[in-house]
């Protein structure tokens, strides 16, 4: 098992409606567990402001729980030193909806990719960068190219090599596709697949598309306002749902 | 009745929109699909008289018999009034952060219809409720970022209909929102549309929303209109090499079980979209197309009749 989230809840505290009353609280994450094996995709789906996000975040320790633990690889990830959490980060890797907000506009595509690589100290970073751009399709020359001559998928292949440059065991992907047509969205979700094949990754991919969380993942958790309201494996949540939501994201999808 | 006449938009030696021709008339439910770049804003904008100042605009445009080629800005702004409106992708920004949304409604009503103050109100509120906004009185008094995605695009259906337009153009009006609320606005523009004999010209890449909204669609592909019918026709059975790879990219919502442990790989349209001064004179779609003849890149094909739906590619020629 690379991924262990166990009773998680985040809350946060929204401003004073009044001077003197107690700030009210919002319950972003409520109790969400789940299990991820290596080489696997866990689907997460649920409307704007479900939480998915918030979850994905505290996956990547950019921020913590206020209950529940979060085990990646065996390590716990908020008993971790600040040195040894760095040290981690190489194998957890995450991409965003909005390439272009993720990548430096006045670097080089191949500097950013080759950001990750410079943490872990590596020696050998042209070759690996040439290696994981070719992973995603793109050239070698493409590396001295500025993101803003690329086009929408095309970014998002960039942001996916550098994700994949420090051959992590677990990419999450936080509505990595949304932003993209169908055409384009069917070659990234393809190269996800492929690349899960080649690197054995496991992901965590994060949609409000059902149909697109279909297509790629073994597992399948629907979240509504900060609880989990089904989850299980794919085929069968999206079979024999459970919960009226869901059934009404089938056909909103139009299954 | 929206009349283009092989309409144009290029910038310099790049063409935005190639020789449009296409008629809108009252009542129709018109989607427009393809992916980005494809030209499908700039025949939205084209329209509007809203092209960007940058384009060369050729061709004729027509609108209930008036003749709109040339036209000089004031009668734009008279025919932006009356006949027809847009609503944009972004609610957030087309909306005034600082007004409250019942005055951004209500604002046209007075400077546009001549009602009263009190009679705008009144109308912005039926507007509101026409739209199915939840709660309509309290909402009137909200400001845009107090609303939620779906609420503010309800906001600018409101102000796209308190002129009476003749036509109203959506501009991929559910791309920002989320599924369930996706459903409800695309078939609240449908409802509308009928009600109120009103045209829509419904722009989106999205095309489970494009087949519950519309009765014709015209799918575009680097700023040709390359296939045009009913849309059920369209969907079930596409004649363009184009559409058919655009719909068979589109992921099925039926699970997907692995086999022999790998997961079935969606099918793709290879390769990427052109920019605008690559595109081939020929067929816009050779260099990507899996039945590509030899003359395709170089002789631009018809559209041609297919027994009331129309498609322009070389391998339907004689076929057909
Ligand atoms: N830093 C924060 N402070 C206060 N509230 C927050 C913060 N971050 C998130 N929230 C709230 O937590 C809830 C969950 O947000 P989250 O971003 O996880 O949703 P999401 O499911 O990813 O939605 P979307 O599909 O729109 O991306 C929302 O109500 C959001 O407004
Ligand atoms: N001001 C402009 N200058 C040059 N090219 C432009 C300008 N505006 C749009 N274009 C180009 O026109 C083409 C069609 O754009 P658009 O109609 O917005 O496409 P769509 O709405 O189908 O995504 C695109 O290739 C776009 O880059
Ligand atoms: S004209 Fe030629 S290149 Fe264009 S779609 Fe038809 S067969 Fe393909
Ligand atoms: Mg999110
Ligand atoms: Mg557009």
């Amino acid at each position: 098992m690379i991924l262990e989230v166990r009773n998680v809840t985040r809350r946060y505290r929204l401003p004073r409606q009044a001077l003197l009353s107690a700030p009210p609280v919002l319950v972003a994450v409520d109790n969400a567990s789940l299990t991820l094996e290596r080489g696997e995709t866990l689907g997460i789906v649920g409307e704007s402001g479900s939480g998915k996000s918030t979850l994905a975040r505290m996956v990547m320790a950019f921020e913590r729980p206020d209950e529940g633990n979060i085990r990646f690889d065996g390590h716990d990830l908020n008993a971790l030193s600040t040195g040894d959490l760095r040290r981690l980060r190489p194998k957890f890797q995450m991409i965003f909806q909005d390439p272009y907000g993720s990548l430096d506009p006045r670097r080089t595509v191949g500097w950013s990719i080759a950001e990750p690589l410079r943490v872990m100290a590596s020696t050998d970073i042209t070759r690996r960068v040439d290696e994981a751009l070719a992973q995603v399709g793109l050239r070698q020359q493409d590396a001295a190219k500025y993101p803003h001559e690329f086009s929408g998928g095309q970014r998002q292949r960039i942001a996916i090599a550098r994700a994949i440059v420090t051959r992590p065991a677990l990419l999450v992907a936080d509505e990595a596709v949304s932003a993209l047509d169908v055409s384009v969205q069917a070659q990234i979700l393809n190269l996800l697949m492929d690349l899960q094949d080649e690197l054995g990754l496991a992901m965590l991919f994060i949609s409000h598309d059902l149909a697109v969380v279909a297509s790629i993942c073994d597992q399948l958790m629907v979240m509504q306002h900060g609880r989990t309201l089904e989850s299980g494996p794919a085929q069968q949540v999206l079979a024999a749902p459970s919960h009226p939501y869901t059934k009404s994201l089938l056909t909103a999808a139009g299954a | 009745m929206f009349e283009l006449d092989q309409l144009s938009v290029s910038f310099g030696t790049a063409t935005a929109l190639r020789e449009a021709t296409l008629t809108i008339r009252p009542g129709d439910r018109l989607g427009v699909v393809g992916e980005s770049g494809s030209g499908k804003t700039m025949l939205g904008l084209s329209l509007m008289g809203m092209a960007p100042d940058a384009a060369q605009v050729t061709g004729r445009l027509t609108v209930d018999g008036q003749e709109m080629t040339g036209a000089g800005e004031a009668d734009w702004q008279r025919l932006r009034a009356r006949k027809v409106a847009m609503i944009f992708q972004e609610p957030m920004s087309a909306l005034n952060p600082l007004r409250r949304v019942g005055d951004t409604v209500a604002d046209p009503l007075r400077i546009h219809m001549g009602l009263s103050a009190a009679e705008a109100d009144a109308r912005a509120l039926d507007l509101f409720r026409e739209v199915g906004m939840p709660d309509p009185e309290a909402r009137l008094r909200q400001f845009p970022h107090e609303m939620s995605g779906g609420q503010r695009q309800r906001v600018l259906i409101a102000l796209a209909l308190a002129c009476d337009p003749a036509l109203l153009i959506a501009d991929e009006p559910t791309t920002a929102l989320d599924a369930n609320i996706r459903l409800r606005i695309t078939d609240l523009l449908a409802r509308l549309a009928d009600q109120r004999g009103m045209a829509l010209l419904f722009i989106s890449h999205d095309l489970a929303a494009v087949a519950r909204a519309t009765t014709e669609i015209a799918v575009m592909y680097g700023g040709d209109i390359v296939e045009r019918g009913a849309t059920p026709a369209v969907l079930k059975d596409p004649a363009h090499p184009y559409t058919r790879g655009l719909l068979g990219a589109r992921p099925d919502p039926a699970p997907q079980p692995r086999r022999n442990g790998k997961r079935p790989r969606l099918p793709t349209i290879p390769g990427t979209v052109p920019a605008l001064g690559d595109l081939a004179p020929g067929c816009r779609f050779s260099g990507r197309c899996p039945v590509e003849l030899a003359h395709c890149a170089t002789v631009r094909p018809e559209m041609r009749d297919l027994g009331g739906r129309f498609a322009a590619c070389h391998a339907l020629e004689g076929g057909a």
